[in-house]
């Protein structure tokens, strides 16, 4: 919009250029209008110069004629001629009084013209004396046709005073003439002068504009390459739009990827209002937003709009001296779907946990049931057993006691089997109380718990360079008790136990404790089964147990993010293996 | 005779009523125990009403709940005991099958005086709940209001 910025006026320079100029031009003006008028009055001195020299000649020749008139008298007799002679005189007459009036100004012409005034009279006077003389005496004409030396006198005297007074005239018209050579000449150097300045003047101001000019079609081409530069930004602008509007709601601009995905376009926005561009719903829903925008209140909401879904910011913006409003729009299409999938998981995740949940639950219900429900029976026939026994010891036969004493071992061992699976199930349970765990220590503490079981054996124990790791204590105590335990049991035949506890090479994200024996080992194709539940691989008249203790290793290994395995040959000793997660650096200092 | 005090056993299993008795009979304690079948009765005994209207008065010196009764449960009746300030000075003793790690711990929290687990073995229940009667009963000193028995 190059209508919107404010030019520079023309430079202060060029309006003083152009003003020295108009003065020069108009003092040229003046001084020749001065000029003019100047040779206008000398043409006029001039003329009346020459005026004042023409009736000086006539009257030079009025004189003469007088005088010849009255000789061609004198010899004729002509009457004629004395007319002629005085015709002459007074054009003589007529002559002085124009010179009288045409020098009223020049006080030494008009002395001048007294004396011509007397001589002139005398001569006249003494032609017509002449001229009498000879009517009385017609014999003398012939005497008296000569120029007599007086008359001659006479006119040299005249001519002189008219010599003078031409002289007068022509020093009066040369000094004109040079006072008007001087005004023409200083006229013409001051329009000459004057001429080149304001020229010089207009040039430079036309140079200085010419240049403005130059600049100022720059600095639009300039503005212009930019608003197309910014333009083709904002046309990129993406998954959106940008719009800017004003008072009237009208929008100026409109650019962006995300204008054609919902049908509008540029050209039907710009320069329209919104409800020329808009349905009446859409400008219901966000007049008041613009409103806001033009009050200096930016809003900020989310609409769907031709199938997207938007955020739509709309904000001031000062564009020089008035407030335009800006909206910025982003299509959260995809954002929404996301988080409608987002939702949807998380419904569905909590589904799942409501679902665990109540198995856990269930779960729980099936421990507590068979705790209580389950041992009842068993504590029944093991009590009321024992009782018979008492009562009716000495009624009853070997064998009998026998079959008392097998249902009472059997249902003890039932007992031991429902507390082993409940501790198991436990195990499985309730968070791990994480801390950090010295395997050494629950080595040392582990042995010491299996002394009982040591009398009478010899057991060599080799513990050492046990690392310490992060677990729940408690269980990881049931682990090594568990190992360790096992290692004194399954070398039960042996003379000389050899049980070695110590680290072994791993991964250098875990922390690898090995127990070694030299006991009755096992197949290796049995290895597998020997950590399922109430998996035994030796019969239980030979070792006691119910086969839960390595099912429960294993579940409190894996629960620590470690693994668990076993090594062995049949009566070759066996070693197991318990992998666990390295402890964070920070943590081993 | 001796100076013997009361004991309330609330037990719905009859077996295990036996049982018990059978234990206590050992120690010539079984002629003192009141035998209850469910939580309500229990209360109904403690505040002397129901069928237990017209006994005599005072507490029991050791109340024996079984946890899981139908009815009113072990831990319900031990809560209303314990809320209760005529009840409260009875020492209750949890006797039950349950070694569940939340019954023990709502047992505590609601003031219970011992929790016994009750042991398969028949010897080791026989010596359990010998030495809870003859603790309970014998050696502790009743709190004041406690049944006692005339000479």
């Amino acid at each position: 919009m190059p209508s919107a910025v404010p030019l520079r006026p023309l430079s202060a320079r060029i309006v003083v250029g152009l003003v020295a100029a108009i003065v020069i031009l108009i003092v040229i003006g003046a001084d020749s209008y001065r000029s003019a008028i100047a040779i206008a009055e000398n043409a006029r001195w001039v003329a009346h110069t020459h005026e004042v020299v023409s009736h000086l000649w006539n009257l030079s020749t009025d004189i003469v004629t007088v005088e010849s008139r009255r000789r061609a008298y004198a010899l004729t007799g002509d009457d004629q001629q004395v007319e002629r002679a005085h015709a002459s005189g007074a054009s003589a007459q007529e002559n002085l009084q124009s010179l009288r009036r045409l020098t009223a100004d020049n006080p030494r012409q008009q002395e001048r013209l007294d004396r011509l005034n007397r001589l002139v009279a005398a001569r006249r006077a003494d032609v017509d004396a002449s001229i009498d003389r000879l009517r009385r005496s017609p014999a003398d004409r012939s005497a008296q046709a000569d120029f007599t030396a007086a008359a001659s006198r006479a006119n040299d005297e005249i001519r002189a005073v008219i010599r003078e007074m031409l002289d007068e005239e022509a020093k009066l018209l040369a000094r004109r003439d040079a006072d008007t050579d001087g005004s023409l000449r200083r006229t013409k150097q001051v329009i000459a002068l004057g001429g080149v300045s304001a020229g010089v003047l207009v040039a430079a101001a036309a140079f200085l504009s010419f240049r403005e000019s130059h600049h100022r079609q720059r600095a639009e081409a300039e503005l212009r390459r930019r608003e197309a530069l910014y333009r083709s930004i904002l046309s990129q602008f993406p998954n959106g739009a940008v719009l800017l509007f004003d008072r009237d709601l009208r929008y100026r601009l409109a650019e962006g990827q995300g204008l054609a995905e919902v049908g509008l376009s540029k050209a039907g926005l710009e320069g329209r209002t919104i409800w020329e561009a808009l349905s009446p719903e859409t400008c219901a829903a966000i007049e008041p937003a613009y409103r806001a925008a033009l009050a200096g209140d930016p809003t900020s909401f989310e609409a769907p709009f031709g199938g997207h879904h938007y955020v739509v910011q709309v904000s001031p913006l000062s564009s020089g001296d008035e407030t335009l409003g800006m909206v910025v729009t982003q299509d959260i299409s995809e954002r929404k779907r996301a988080e409608d999938e987002v939702r949807r998981l998380n419904t569905e995740l909590y589904q799942r946990i409501i679902e665990a949940t109540s198995a856990n639950q269930e779960l729980e219900a099936f421990s507590y049931s068979v705790s209580h429900d389950l041992r009842a029976p068993i504590r029944h026939i093991n009590g009321f057993v024992d009782m018979l026994q008492r009562r009716a010891a000495g009624a009853l036969d070997e064998t009998a006691q026998r079959h008392l004493q097998t249902i009472a071992r059997a249902s003890r061992h039932m007992g031991q089997l429902i507390d082993d699976l409940l501790a198991f199930s436990r195990m499985g349970r309730g968070e791990l109380a994480r801390s950090r765990v010295s395997l050494d220590a629950l080595a040392r503490e582990a042995i010491e718990s299996l002394r009982p079981e040591l009398d009478g054996r010899s057991v060599e124990w080799k513990v050492g360079g046990l690392p310490a790791v992060t677990g729940d204590p408690a269980m990881l105590r049931v682990v090594l008790n568990n190992l360790l335990g096992n290692a004194v049991k399954y070398t039960r035949p042996r003379a000389q136990a050899v049980i070695q506890v110590g680290q072994a090479a791993g991964r250098p994200d875990e922390v690898v404790l090995f127990v070694k024996d030299n006991g009755v080992g096992f197949e290796m194709k049995y290895a597998d089964k020997l950590f399922g539940v109430f998996q035994r691989l030796h019969r239980s008249d030979q070792f006691e147990g119910t086969g839960i203790g390595l099912a429960r290793v294993r579940r409190i290994v894996h629960r620590h993010g470690g693994r668990a395995w076993a090594e062995a040959t049949a009566d070759g000793g066996a070693t197991f293996y318990v992998a666990l997660p390295a402890p964070a650096p920070e943590e081993e200092a | 005779m001796t100076d013997l005090k009361r004991i309330l056993l609330a037990e719905d299993n009859e077996h295990d009523v036996e049982l018990t008795l059978s234990a206590l009979s050992e120690y010539r304690l079984a002629n003192e125990v009141v035998v209850v079948h469910d939580g309500a009765e229990a209360l109904d005994y403690l505040y002397r009403r129901g069928a237990y209207r017209m006994r005599e008065e005072g507490n029991p010196v050791v109340v024996l709940l079984d946890l899981k009764m139908p009815k009113v449960d072990g831990l319900e009746v031990l809560r209303q005991i314990k809320q209760d300030d005529a009840l409260r000075q009875i020492p209750v003793v949890m006797l039950t099958s349950s070694r569940e790690e939340n019954d023990l711990v709502e047992s505590y929290r609601l003031g219970v005086n011992a929790y016994v687990v009750k042991p398969v073995e028949f010897s080791r229940f026989v010596q359990a709940v010998r030495e809870l009667g003859v603790f309970w009963a014998v050696i502790n000193e009743a709190p004041p209001g406690s049944v006692r028995k005339g000479p």
